[in-house]
């Protein structure tokens, strides 16, 4: 699927596109809805272009593996995912502000800096005891959700009782 | 639909029992063989006949190397695999050698490729234990998925889109996603003969429909089949490996 193809309105596989979010350099992340309600929803859409970067199909493929497998309040929830013809992953859209997002602001006071260290090591806790490493820790892939850290892009994760993809 | 796959058997009635009534309570109604039914165990009569009732009852067996060697003679067979073979063929009746004799190697269905041994020339009995024994079986076949035995240890490749290999030694109970973006080689472990360092009859649960495999593990009463493979006058080591799984 090309980032060009995709406007707002259009249905993939039941899940009509609202509007686009910020993209990352493997993937277009758009707010869906299925059926004009539930809860706000997010699909990632992996750019696969020929001679793309094969860590991108691969890093879907983690992912779509992984994130089923994981629950809680730290990992957006699983909803859906396309298939080979189609990728994309469906998950739950998580309010709230990126930690990258607090580099505009730096440098933060100690208390504050030691609070969202503290967040992130509850969630990365989290993860271990399901049996995933996420192995992409950054500022973009922590948003920070009321007290909780929520940590995404699970593509070069490792689930030590599933094949290594990588 | 979940697929029962149950390899290597080994004439171990105790095992194929536990592992059957397992899979049934699992909900498993369809069942593949994949061969070697006979051979090792005190018990091949036993394990023909309840093969040739499933596949009466619509399962699909496939053939086995040590299947083969009752008809053919165990030439190419070590020297304890051949002994067995020898005590086993006078102990199967005219029907039971005649459904050996008519099994076919191969079995295809959907995309999938049933195989006991590789798809790599099947008669050859090759083992897939390493990354170029599975290549030339990933090789051989178009199947986005090939299901096999014959090693009597479980191991999962996989071949991506960029054409590496891996493998993967599963965990028990754990079911795996057979993503349909790279195709998969499962080597299913052995009902009646492990050889992982786990004595449990070891099968495989294929899901058809989220097109995902699990691979389960069945206690059984492996004291009793070991101790008929003794008092059959069988060669000693074929009892010891039933109780220590290798």
């Amino acid at each position: 699927m090309n980032r060009r193809d995709l406007q707002a309105g259009q249905i993939i596989d039941g899940f009509r596109l609202v509007e686009p979010l910020e993209s990352g350099g493997m993937a277009s992340f758009w707010r869906v809805t299925r059926d004009g309600s539930g809860p706000p929803m997010v699909m990632k859409i992996p750019l696969l272009r020929p001679g793309e970067d094969p860590l991108t199909i691969i890093g879907y493929e983690v992912e779509q593996m992984i994130l089923p497998r994981l629950t809680g309040p730290h990992i957006p929830t699983f909803i859906a995912a396309g298939d080979f013809e189609r990728p994309y992953i469906v998950m739950e859209f998580i309010a709230g502000a990126s930690v990258k997002s607090l580099l505009a602001r730096v440098p933060l006071i100690p208390n504050e800096v030691a609070a969202i260290g503290a967040k992130i090591a509850f969630a990365l806790h989290d993860i271990h005891r399901q049996h995933v490493i996420h192995r992409d820790l950054k500022p973009s892939n922590v948003t920070l959700r009321g007290e909780d850290a929520v940590l995404i892009d699970f593509g070069l994760s490792r689930h030590d009782q599933l094949p290594d993809l990588v | 639909m979940w697929i029962g796959l149950l390899s290597d058997i080994h004439a171990n009635r105790e095992a194929l029992e536990a592992t059957l009534d397992h899979a049934r309570r699992t909900g498993i109604s369809r069942f593949v063989f994949l061969g070697d039914y006979v051979g090792y165990g005190a018990d091949p009569g036993y394990v023909v006949d309840t093969v040739m009732r499933e596949v009466e009852a619509g399962a699909v067996a496939l053939l086995g190397n040590h299947d083969a060697a009752i008809g053919s003679g165990p030439g190419g067979m070590n020297s304890i695999a051949a002994e067995a073979i020898e005590w086993t063929r006078p102990r199967l009746d005219s029907t039971q050698r005649e459904f050996l004799a008519q099994l076919p190697l191969t079995f295809n269905d959907n995309g999938r490729l049933f195989v006991h041994a590789s798809a790599h020339a099947p008669t050859h009995w090759e083992y897939i234990t390493d990354v170029p024994s599975a290549s030339r079986s990933f090789m051989a076949t178009q199947a986005h998925a090939t299901f096999c035995g014959h090693v009597h240890v479980p191991e999962l490749f996989h071949l991506s889109s960029t054409g590496k290999i891996a493998g993967f030694q599963p965990v028990q109970a754990v079911e795996i996603p057979l993503l349909t973006n790279r195709r998969w080689l499962a080597v299913l472990g052995s009902v009646g003969q492990p050889r992982d360092f786990n004595p449990t009859a070891c099968y495989g649960a294929l899901d058809t429909e989220r097109n995902a495999l699990t691979y389960v593990r069945v206690p059984y009463d492996n004291e009793t089949a070991g101790r008929k493979v003794r008092e059959a006058g069988l060669p000693a080591i074929l009892s010891d490996r039933l109780i220590e799984g290798a």
